[in-house]
């Protein structure tokens, strides 16, 4: 036994309790990096080796070092995986100094990885099924407890495919878990969706299905030698994961939608109310303030924007109502949404009928790719049918391990992440998804290899021989669903779209008139838009003096609007703005200028403009026009605008959301 | 029918199961599967409402159900699926699990047991 020394001992438990606190038991999860690892596992091995430390506080450190080094090889291993498949990619790219230089690297982790394996069986077993390693495959998976005893050779091929697979996949998700590494990324993705419904205080339970799915089918697959059916299955999958690359992951909209205004009591104060809940939008835009909305919005004040809600007032989409003041004063916008500031106001009428993609025509096309769509949940319903609706033992067994599973949601280390304000949200997901993955790994993979958890030989050759191949067929038709889906939504989008506007125009210095117009909006190319209107100005009390008639002028503009994609200054990444470009060109005919010298009656109008956004709400637009005549004058003019806008609303949303993200 | 957790759910014999979907600025993209087979919805319903299916299984045993669910890239982040389910033996309209656009899966699993 070793002499105690208090002041070692105080020391030992320090540097434990260090490693123990929540900041780094984050890191250990998720935030910690390789070097932070090799540090930790350095003074944790000069607490071992140091004479002083009691045996108490030894055998603590011993357990935690062995964490510790169980980590660093999972990171190492998968390492190892990805710097062989990039060497295989890029054979015969790469300078021979190139070969050398990746070599060399291999090499060095892989001595690390041996060194590692010293002593430590969980590692070396690790290590062997990767095929990263010369020495002598061992029989167990993963750092868990396992009494399996396939044999070597298939132990060793069985788990190398599929992480091979995951390594070289840039969709991947990031959670290794230490548990389990090679766990099927359809299982982590369902930990991870457990994981935030846990976090958000939801169900957790609507996932344990899939989960028992998943993590059953690997691993009679990987038993049976059949990774090449895994294989076909991470392909579909990254396939789909490819197609996808539109899917965006953060937090929900509504957490991050509400405006922070100066109210004023009264109409302001209602008006408030109004865009707080998203039935008023509010665009500030230099010294206009607009505010528009549709009288559907307010119907879903109450219930919320349901479908149901949308099925029975959804025809009020139709109607759009906007108004525009001029700003008195610009630390209160709101304040000016008064009559004596009011500019102009609009009432927009759509003829065409709803296409969004909660119309009548949408829901038709769900309906005929639905059944398709439906064949990844009819064969994982079937598979877990046929596997425990035969065998009350088996069910019973499984239903242990759903209680179990959700017993882990009641743990109190679990409750502890939840509501540990030092985590963000993806530390916390990944911490609460990696207890899920390993909870799966115990009861449901050692399990089933070590008969605790007998899935019968006649289930194994049914999923084999059914299960997996239905799975992979029914992934692709699923995709081609979607994909047949978004292609017919796509095309209900070059449906032209037609308008009637209303616009009550009170110039300053002039007499208010009335706008009449027919809009068509009609897309043309991919990234093109065509847009066409005409239409007649109408005085509201002609002044005869002016020689002005009922009829103040006719006006047609044709225009062609795309996008270039997200701009490259959007460093934000949650910001999705893009470049937006026009040409247009417009006629106008003033009937009154035809008897004022000095004026032209008719007018022609280029212009081609672009806004470049460069960072969360701010933009920089820039144009350039060139008239014959402008309405009050005649003479040619070329004209070039540029400048900063800000859309103080949006910034203050990108704030609001990186405040979300980054708590 | 009792509600164990917003996903599981003890039945009885007989009982007949019915999963109403509520969507939030969201069209009814989803579908209901119970043991491997597609469980139609009431054309017109609403909330989407599909067909009650029957409890035939012997006691200890589960009726496996899953519902998938779609946001189409228009759909704002804050889309979301609600689901209710009601027993024909009584017990109330429960308030099932719920699928939000920003969820990493979009499928939720359903266990209908007998004791």
């Amino acid at each position: 036994m070793s002499k105690r020394n208090p002041l070692s001992r105080i020391l030992g438990l320090i540097c434990i309790s260090a490693l123990l606190s929540p900041g780094l038991a984050v890191a250990q999860q998720t935030a910690v990096t390789t070097k932070k690892l090799r540090d930790q596992i350095a003074l944790m091995e000069k607490i071992d080796q140091d004479e002083g430390t009691s045996d108490e506080v030894r055998a603590l450190n011993r357990t935690l070092l062995d964490e510790r080094k169980s980590q660093l090889a999972a990171r190492l291993v998968k390492e190892l995986d990805g710097l062989k498949k990039y060497s295989q990619t890029m054979e015969g790219s790469l300078s021979e100094g190139e070969t050398q230089k990746i070599s060399s690297l291999l090499e060095g982790l892989q001595r690390e990885l041996d060194g590692l394996k010293q002593g430590n069986n969980s590692i070396r077993d690790m290590a062997a099924r990767t095929n990263v390693s010369t020495s002598a495959p061992a029989r167990t998976t993963g750092s868990t407890a396992s009494t399996n005893l396939a044999p070597p050779a298939n132990e060793a091929s069985r788990n190398t495919s599929n992480h091979a697979l995951r390594s070289t996949s840039n969709t991947a998700p990031l959670l290794v878990a230490a548990c389990f590494p090679d766990a099927p990324d359809e299982l982590v993705r369902t930990a991870k969706t457990a994981a935030v419904a846990f976090v958000d205080n939801r169900d957790t339970t609507g996932l344990f299905g899939d989960l028992m799915f998943f993590t059953v089918s690997h691993t009679v697959a990987i038993d049976a030698n059949r990774e090449d059916l895994l294989k076909a299955l991470e392909i579909k999958q990254l396939q789909e994961q490819t197609r996808r690359t539109d899917k965006q992951v953060g937090p929900p909209a509504s957490a991050a939608g509400t405006t922070t205004l100066a109210e004023k009591p009264g109409f302001a104060e209602i008006l408030g109310f109004a865009i707080e809940h998203g039935a008023i939008q509010k665009a500030v835009s230099g010294t206009t303030l607009n505010l528009s909305t549709t009288p559907y919005a307010f119907t879903t004040l109450n219930g919320g924007d349901t479908h149901s809600n949308y099925k029975k007032y959804g025809y009020l989409t139709r109607l759009g109502i906007s108004a525009d003041f001029n700003i008195q004063n610009q630390d209160n916008p709101l304040a000016s949404a008064r009559r004596s500031q009011l500019a102009d106001w609009s009432v927009r009428l759509r003829l065409s009928k709803d296409r969004s993609t909660r119309s009548d025509d949408v829901e038709a096309i769900w309906h005929d790719i639905s059944a398709e769509f439906a064949r990844l949940s009819i064969v994982i319903t079937d598979m877990l049918r046929s596997t425990f609706q035969s065998d009350v033992e088996l069910e019973t067994q499984r239903r242990l391990i759903v209680d179990r599973l959700i017993g882990v949601t009641a743990q109190p280390s679990l409750v502890a992440i939840r509501v540990n304000n030092a985590l963000t949200r993806d530390q916390k997901i990944d911490q609460v998804a990696e207890k899920f993955i390993c909870q799966a790994k115990t009861d449901i993979v050692d399990g089933v290899r070590s008969g605790s958890f007998k899935i019968s030989e006649d289930s194994k050759d049914r999923i084999i021989r059914v299960t997996l191949p239905a799975y992979e067929q029914a992934r692709t038709a699923k995709a081609a669903a979607l994909k047949i889906f978004d292609e017919r939504i796509e095309a209900l989008s070059y449906k032209p779209i037609f308008t009637l506007a209303y616009n009550d125009v009170r110039p300053t210095s002039e007499i208010n008139y009335s706008e009449l117009k027919m809009l068509y909006q009609k897309k043309t190319g991919k990234p093109i838009s065509l847009i066409a209107n005409a239409g007649l100005s109408l005085y509201h009390k002609p002044n005869t003096v002016l020689r002005q008639q009922t009829v103040r002028d006719f006006a047609a503009t044709l225009s062609f609007e795309g996008t270039t994609g997200r701009s490259p200054f959007m460093l934000e990444s949650m910001d999705e703005s893009q470049i937006t470009y026009s040409f247009s060109g417009r006629y106008q005919r003033i009937f009154e200028n035809r008897f004022v010298p000095g004026r032209k009656a008719d007018i022609a109008f280029a212009q081609f403009k672009f806004n470049l956004p460069m960072f969360s709400g701010m933009a920089f637009p820039f144009s350039v026009t060139y008239a014959n005549a402008s309405e009050l004058i005649k003479e040619k003019h070329v004209r070039t605008n540029f400048g900063f806008s800000f859309d103080t609303d949006k910034l203050l949303k990108a704030l609001a959301l990186a405040k979300l993200a980054n708590p | 029918m009792q509600q164990i957790t917003r996903s599981i759910y003890l039945v009885a014999n007989g009982e007949q199961v019915t999963l109403e979907i509520e969507a939030t600025k969201v069209g009814y993209f989803t579908t209901f599967v119970v043991d491997g087979k597609l469980i139609p919805s009431e054309p017109g319903s609403d909330p989407l409402t599909h067909e009650p299916f029957t409890v035939t299984i012997g006691p200890g045993l589960t009726h496996f159900g899953r519902v998938d669910t779609h946001f189409p890239t228009s759909a704002p982040d804050d889309a979301r699926y609600q689901l209710f389910l009601t027993g024909s033996q009584g017990g109330a309209r429960f308030e099932g699990s719920d699928i939000l656009k920003t969820d990493p899966s979009w499928a939720r699993g359903l266990e209908f047991r007998r004791a």
